[in-house]
């Protein structure tokens, strides 16, 4: 299974990204441009931690917030608030080169933390706040720039109103507006001021010829955390009170569990709940040792339904079946029969398969969530934030508004962290038990179920 | 309860001693940077040092390390290597995802202790253990060259 046809939800596909429309991308700045209030929300709701080493905390007054994306303090530090989730792949230092780029920032004053789940941190080309497809650069290119561009163009109305200049004259570079005769305004100075300037319905880009920061090698903005072993990862969720759930899973597609022994089970010091869903059985203990134990005790009855006797070999006859299809070919060149058939041509033939393997992303598949009366918490490496929010709304039946997720770094992804099982499990389980629960896929089950 | 010393201090879990020492540093010490990949020491995403040596901690038995002196990657920066180890990573801009950083960086450590002017041949042994799913090798590599060049420089 390719991560990427395996994972594209439905969207545009790659080349229609390239053409998005001007109309959307102007929608999807005014969205964040002007969602200062929702910003403000979203980032209490989602208590998102500065990754960044030495990220200091907003000094008064109040930091600058042109938009969704970037927060201006008077310090002069600039805060970029990333959408898509970092796995590897590097947007946690991309998303904030866009901006920085069009803002004209000093690169040494940026900071990036992971967004809360919003819609307005939605994906463009997805309509929806996912991060795969390797997408990130082609949806956020345009509205990163823009949204860094009306900032700054905010921070020079602010210098021309207290200059009494036309902005027209002011140019900015390193966090400074610069006028005519040398004279120059630090960003952070311009906090306030900047703050009631009207926000730009459609800042223009630089020329590309005129980039310092984009199309230039920089250091990561996450080395740092993750060489120190500080980087938090969903599996790092540490919540009072939390249960930790190691699963025996359904060994196929459609297997359900139909009975159960487990005596040996809670027969294990630190197991406290043994809970049976449709797909599995799920040991809930004090940690995951024991839970793992107590997993590895469980005598589970199957009954392996519809897909009773799969193998390689069924899988493998079921493609060829589909592939002989006349429907299933997807181009076709020239005249092979032809080409065959011309002297001096040797025809060669090759079948090419692949067998279905498990993505094994280092960290092992998980989340910890925390199903209360009326609201739930999640923390999950999760590349598909905005639909797994909305899965696990009717998962718990609790309103999506209240299903608060907040995004944890990713010990990989290739796609498979797309899938919400493991998020829906943790739920399920949450929901079920009445007690904060973090779903551990062990590395066994991982392969085995994929 | 197990009396362990952790990072130069003596901590108490109240744990069975057949726990493995990964989950008494994850659960019990918070001590979430050193990583669950495998449970079966075959990935060396949880490798620490016991008493300077590279032990992989998910099948260590907590038992293993009473007596001992526990390091992990939240304390070996507080060694001359670990130090010199962590700060080329980051001038390398080692990890991508980041998850098996903390075991490659315990093994570097360890090879560096005990061959301070390490060959590639050398690197490719010490560090065989620890996978990486992003393919950071060429970026490890170099920076444990990078790191055994300071050291030796006297830093």
């Amino acid at each position: 299974m390719s991560p990427r046809t395996a994972t594209r939800p439905d969207a545009p596909h790659a080349p229609d990204a390239a053409h998005a429309s001007d109309a959307s991308r102007r929608d999807f700045l005014k969205l964040g441009a002007t969602s200062a209030l929702v910003v403000g929300i979203a980032l209490r709701l989602g208590t998102p931690r500065a990754l960044a080493a030495g990220a200091a905390p907003a000094a008064a007054p109040a930091p600058f917030l042109p938009n969704a994306f970037l927060r201006l303090a008077a310090d002069n530090t600039i805060t970029v608030v990333c959408g898509p989730v970092e796995m590897g792949q590097g947007v946690l230092t991309a998303i904030p080169m866009l901006i920085a780029e069009e803002l004209d920032a000093d690169w040494s004053q940026i900071r990036v933390e992971q967004a809360p789940t919003n819609p307005a941190y939605a994906n463009p080309l997805f309509g929806m706040q996912a991060t795969g497809g390797s997408t990130t650069i082609r949806a956020y290119w345009g509205p990163m720039r823009k949204a860094g561009a009306a900032a700054r163009a905010m921070l020079v109305a602010a210098a021309a109103q207290q200059w009494s200049l036309d902005p027209a004259l002011l140019r900015t570079a390193d966090s400074q507006v610069i006028a005519p005769d040398g004279c120059k305004l630090a960003y952070g100075a311009l906090v306030a001021a900047a703050s009631t300037q009207a926000v730009p319905a459609d800042p223009p880009l630089k020329n590309p010829k005129d980039f310092r920061i984009l199309g230039k090698p920089r250091r990561r903005l996450d080395s740092f955390d993750k060489s120190h072993g500080k980087a938090h990862y969903g599996l790092d969720a540490q919540v009072p009170g939390l249960l930790v759930a190691v699963m025996s899973r359904a060994p196929l597609p459609g297997a359900k569990p139909v009975k159960i022994n487990d005596t040996k089970t809670r027969a294990v010091k630190g197991v406290q709940q043994v809970i049976t869903i449709p797909h599995g059985v799920a040991v809930l203990a004090d940690g995951y040792w024991a839970a793992s134990k107590g997993r590895d005790l469980l005598e589970i009855e199957w009954d392996l339904g519809a897909n009773a006797g799969l193998s390689s070999a069924k899988v493998t006859a079921m493609l060829t079946d589909g592939a002989n299809n006349a429907n299933a070919i997807a181009r076709h060149e020239g005249d092979v029969d032809a080409a065959g058939a011309t002297a001096g041509l040797k025809m060669i033939e090759a079948v090419y398969e692949a067998p279905y393997l498990a993505h094994a992303c280092m960290e092992p598949l998980n989340c910890t969530a925390w199903v209360k009366d009326d609201s739930v918490e999640i923390w999950a490496g999760t590349q598909s934030q905005g639909p797994t929010q909305g899965i696990l709304s009717q998962v718990a039946q609790i309103a999506a508004k209240n299903v608060i997720l907040h995004p944890q770094m990713l010990g990989g992804g290739f796609g498979r962290r797309f899938a919400p099982d493991f998020s829906i499990d943790a739920t399920l389980l949450s929901k079920i038990s009445g007690r904060p629960v973090k779903l551990i896929y062990s590395r066994e089950d991982d392969m085995a179920a994929g | 309860m197990v009396e362990i010393s952790v990072n130069g201090k003596r901590v108490s879990v109240d744990a069975d001693p057949e726990m493995p020492l990964l989950w008494a540093l994850r659960e019990q010490l918070a001590l979430t940077g050193t990583k669950f990949g495998c449970g079966k020491g075959l990935c060396g995403a949880c490798t620490v040092h016991l008493d300077g040596a590279p032990i992989r901690s998910c099948s260590t038995p907590l038992s293993a390390a009473v007596g001992a002196k526990v390091t992990t990657i939240e304390g070996i920066g507080g060694e001359r290597i670990g130090k010199a180890v962590q700060t080329a990573w980051v001038a390398h801009d080692v990890p991508q995802c980041g998850y098996c950083q903390s075991g490659q960086i315990m093994s570097a450590c360890a090879l560096l202790a005990q061959t301070p002017k390490p060959t590639d041949a050398d690197i490719n042994g010490a560090m065989s253990g620890n996978l990486c799913r992003c393919g950071t090798y060429n970026q490890i590599r170099a920076a444990i060259h990078d790191a055994a060049a300071t050291l030796a420089k006297g830093a």
